[in-house]
C-alpha cells in the first residue's frame, strides 16, 4: 500500500515538471499576435454525372440523332460555367467521331447546370460501345472534361434491291451469254453491317407445258460476260465476290450483280417464258 | 439461218424494295445467359423508303420464340419502329459452356409480275452462350477444399496459433500483478458495458417506435454475396441489393426497363420475391408499369 502511494505522488511531481514549460509556452502563445492569409483560388468545374445509359439504335439509310444529357457543377456558382465551352464528342477506334460543340444549357440550381447535347449518328457508324467524352470551361478558361461514360449503338442490317425484276428480251434460240436488259442489279447496302455473302434461289422458266431449265442462267458479281455461277431450280446457290460493306466514310458502297442465259437451240418455241415463283436473294 | 426469239415480257415493276433489321448491340455477337434465365431481345423493323412494303418474319432457334407473332407485318414508309420480341429462355438442366444459336430473317411479300420477279431476304444471327459455375464445381463439398494445403501449412498455422495463445496469458499474468490497473480497468470495462447496453436499448426502441417493426426484421440491408442471385441487367451490369436498384432506376433507360418490366413479366418483382424473400414488397410493385412508379414504392418503403 505504501508503495502504491509512493508512486502515485511520484507520478504527480513528474507531471508537474513535464508540463510546466508546456503552460509557459501556451501563455506566451495566447499573448502573441500573428496573422492568417487565406487565398481563395478559382475552383475547376466537375463534370458530376452524364447520362450514360444510351442505347440508340440506327435508322436505315437516315441519321439518328442521340440525346445525352450531362452536369456540370461548379463551386464557384453556376454564373461562373461558360455555356459556350460545353461539349460532346462520342468516339469509337477507327471510326469518323460524332460530336456536338454547342450544347445547349438546360438550367441548373445551387452550383450544377444541366446540358443537353444532340449528336447525330449516321446509318453506316460501327455498332458497339462508343465513349462519351464531356468537356466545359468556366469563366476562367480552366478547363474539364470526362471520358468515363459510354453510349452503345445498336446493330443494323438494311439493303435496297434495286430490281424488281430482270428480263431477256429477243433472246434467240441457241444464243450464248445473253445479258439480261436489267445488268447489273444492285445491292445497296444501308446498314451498319457488312453483307458478305449473297446467295441466289432461281426457279426454272416456263410457257406452257414448256420449261426453260434455271441452270441456263448464271449470275456472277463482277461482269465476267457470262461467266458466272450456275443457277439452280430452287437451290440457293452462292455468289462468290459479292461483299458489299457499310458505307465507309458515308461512301456509298454498292454491290452489282449481272445475269445471264444461255438459250438452247433447240426444244423451245417462240413466245413469253416466265418464272414459276420470285427468285431470291438473300444476304447475310 | 431463220432465229426464232423468245420473248420475256418487259414489264418492269415501278417500285423496289428497301428493309433494315436494328437490333441491340451485342458483344461478340453473343449473349450470356445462365441456365433458367429468361430475356427479352428487341428487333426493330424498319422500312426507309416512301411505299408501304408488307413483310414476312422468320425465326429460326430452338430457345426463342416470338413474342404475339404474325403472320405478316406492315411496314409503313418511313417507318422505324416496328417492334419484335424474341422470347429467349435458357433450360434450366443446361450446362455452362453450351452455346446455341438464333437466327432470323425479313422478307418483303413481293407480286410474281410474270417474268423473272426479283426478291430478297435479309438474314441475321447470333449466338447465346450459357454462363454461370460449372456444376461439379457447385456440387464440390467444402470440406474438401483444406486437403489441399499443404503439411508445412497446417504445422505454421499451428504454431501461430502456440504463440498468440502464449502472448495471451503473457498479457494477462502481467495485467493480474498490477491490482490498481486491473481494478481501474474492470471499473471502466463494467462501466462501458452498462453504457452500451442502455444506448442500444434506446436505440432499439426508437427504433421500435418509429417502424413499428423489430429491427431484425428488416431486409434493407441485405447485399447479396451469391452471383448467382444478382439481377443481371444488359450490358454486364448487375444488382446486388434493393438499394442499387433504386440507384439503377436512376439511370435506366426505357429500353432496359421494358426489357424488365412489361405486360407479360415483372423481373424486379420475381427477383425480390424470389430471392429476398419479401413477398409483400414484391406484390406491391407487381403491377407497376412506369420506372417512376416503382421508385415512388421502393422509396416509400424506405429504400
Amino acid at each position: 500500500m505504501k508503495n502504491t502511494v509512493l508512486t502515485i505522488i511520484v507520478f504527480f511531481i513528474l507531471l508537474m515538471v513535464i508540463s510546466a514549460p508546456v503552460l509557459e509556452y501556451v501563455k506566451a502563445a495566447t499573448q502573441g499576435s500573428f496573422s492568417v492569409r487565406l487565398d481563395l483560388s478559382n475552383s475547376l468545374p466537375t463534370i458530376s454525372w452524364v447520362n450514360n445509359s444510351v442505347s440508340v439504335s440506327p435508322l436505315e439509310n437516315s441519321i439518328r440523332t442521340t440525346f445525352i444529357q450531362f452536369n456540370v457543377t461548379d463551386s464557384n456558382g453556376i454564373s461562373d460555367i461558360n455555356d459556350s465551352s460545353a461539349k460532346l464528342v462520342l468516339s469509337y477506334s477507327g471510326e469518323p467521331t460524332r460530336y456536338n460543340l454547342s450544347c445547349v444549357s438546360g438550367g441548373g440550381t445551387g452550383d450544377t447546370k444541366k446540358y443537353v447535347c444532340a449528336v447525330d449518328m449516321q446509318y453506316y457508324d460501327r455498332d458497339g460501345v462508343w465513349t462519351i467524352n464531356v468537356s466545359v470551361k468556366d469563366l476562367s478558361s480552366s478547363y474539364t472534361d470526362n471520358l468515363t461514360y459510354t453510349m452503345t449503338y445498336g446493330t443494323l442490317t438494311a439493303m435496297v434491291l434495286n430490281k424488281a425484276s430482270m428480263n431477256f428480251s429477243n433472246a434467240a434460240l441457241g444464243e450464248q451469254n445473253k445479258a439480261s436488259d436489267q445488268n447489273p442489279m444492285i445491292i445497296n447496302n444501308r446498314g451498319n453491317q457488312n453483307i458478305s455473302m449473297v446467295n441466289v434461289t432461281a426457279f426454272n422458266l416456263i410457257k406452257g407445258s414448256e420449261t426453260l431449265d434455271a441452270t441456263y442462267f448464271t449470275m456472277n458479281a463482277s461482269d465476267g460476260n457470262g461467266a458466272g455461277y450456275q443457277l439452280q431450280n430452287n437451290t440457293p446457290v452462292r455468289i462468290n465476290n459479292s461483299f458489299v460493306p457499310r458505307d465507309l466514310g458515308g461512301v456509298d458502297v454498292n454491290g452489282s450483280l449481272y445475269l445471264y442465259v444461255d438459250v438452247p437451240s433447240s426444244g423451245l418455241t417462240q413466245g413469253a417464258f416466265n418464272s414459276s415463283s420470285n427468285w431470291l436473294i438473300d444476304v447475310s | 439461218m431463220k432465229k426464232i426469239y423468245l420473248f420475256f415480257l418487259i414489264l418492269l415493276l415501278p417500285y423496289v424494295y428497301s428493309l433494315g433489321m436494328a437490333s441491340t448491340y451485342l458483344q461478340e455477337n453473343t449473349l450470356k445467359l445462365e441456365p433458367g434465365e429468361s430475356y427479352i431481345y428487341f428487333i426493330t423493323l424498319q422500312n426507309g423508303d416512301d411505299i408501304d412494303v408488307n413483310a414476312e418474319f422468320f425465326l429460326n432457334s430452338e430457345i426463342a420464340e416470338i413474342v404475339n407473332p404474325k403472320e405478316t407485318y406492315l411496314l409503313k414508309g418511313k417507318s422505324y419502329d416496328t417492334e419484335i420480341m424474341l422470347n429467349i429462355t435458357i433450360p434450366k438442366e443446361d450446362s455452362p459452356g453450351k452455346i446455341y444459336s438464333v437466327s432470323y430473317s425479313l422478307k418483303p411479300i413481293a407480286d410474281n409480275r410474270g417474268q423473272i420477279s426479283m426478291n430478297f431476304k435479309l438474314n441475321k444471327d447470333f449466338n447465346v452462350e450459357v454462363i454461370g459455375e460449372a456444376k461439379e464445381n457447385i456440387e464440390k463439398p467444402v470440406a474438401e477444399i483444406p486437403s489441399s494445403e499443404s503439411p508445412s501449412d497446417i504445422n505454421i498455422s499451428l504454431i501461430m496459433a502456440i504463440l498468440i495463445i502464449i502472448s495471451l496469458m503473457t498479457v494477462a499474468l502481467l495485467l493480474k500483478r498490477s491490482s490498481l490497473v486491473a481494478n481501474v480497468v474492470e471499473k471502466l470495462y463494467n462501466k462501458d458495458i452498462m453504457k452500451t447496453d442502455i444506448e442500444q436499448k434506446k436505440i432499439e426502441q426508437k427504433l421500435i417506435k418509429i417502424t413499428n417493426k423489430e429491427p431484425n426484421e428488416s431486409k434493407k440491408s441485405i447485399v447479396l454475396t451469391d452471383s448467382k442471385k444478382y439481377f443481371y441487367l444488359p450490358h454486364g451490369h448487375h444488382l446486388k441489393s434493393i438499394n442499387e436498384l433504386v440507384h439503377a432506376l436512376e439511370k435506366m433507360n426505357e429500353d432496359t426497363f421494358k426489357h424488365h418490366v412489361n405486360m407479360h413479366k415483372n423481373d424486379f418483382a420475381n427477383w425480390i420475391s424470389g430471392v429476398f424473400d419479401d413477398k409483400e414488397l414484391a406484390q406491391k410493385i407487381h403491377n407497376v408499369k412506369s420506372k417512376e412508379e416503382l421508385k415512388e414504392i421502393l422509396k416509400n418503403e424506405g429504400y
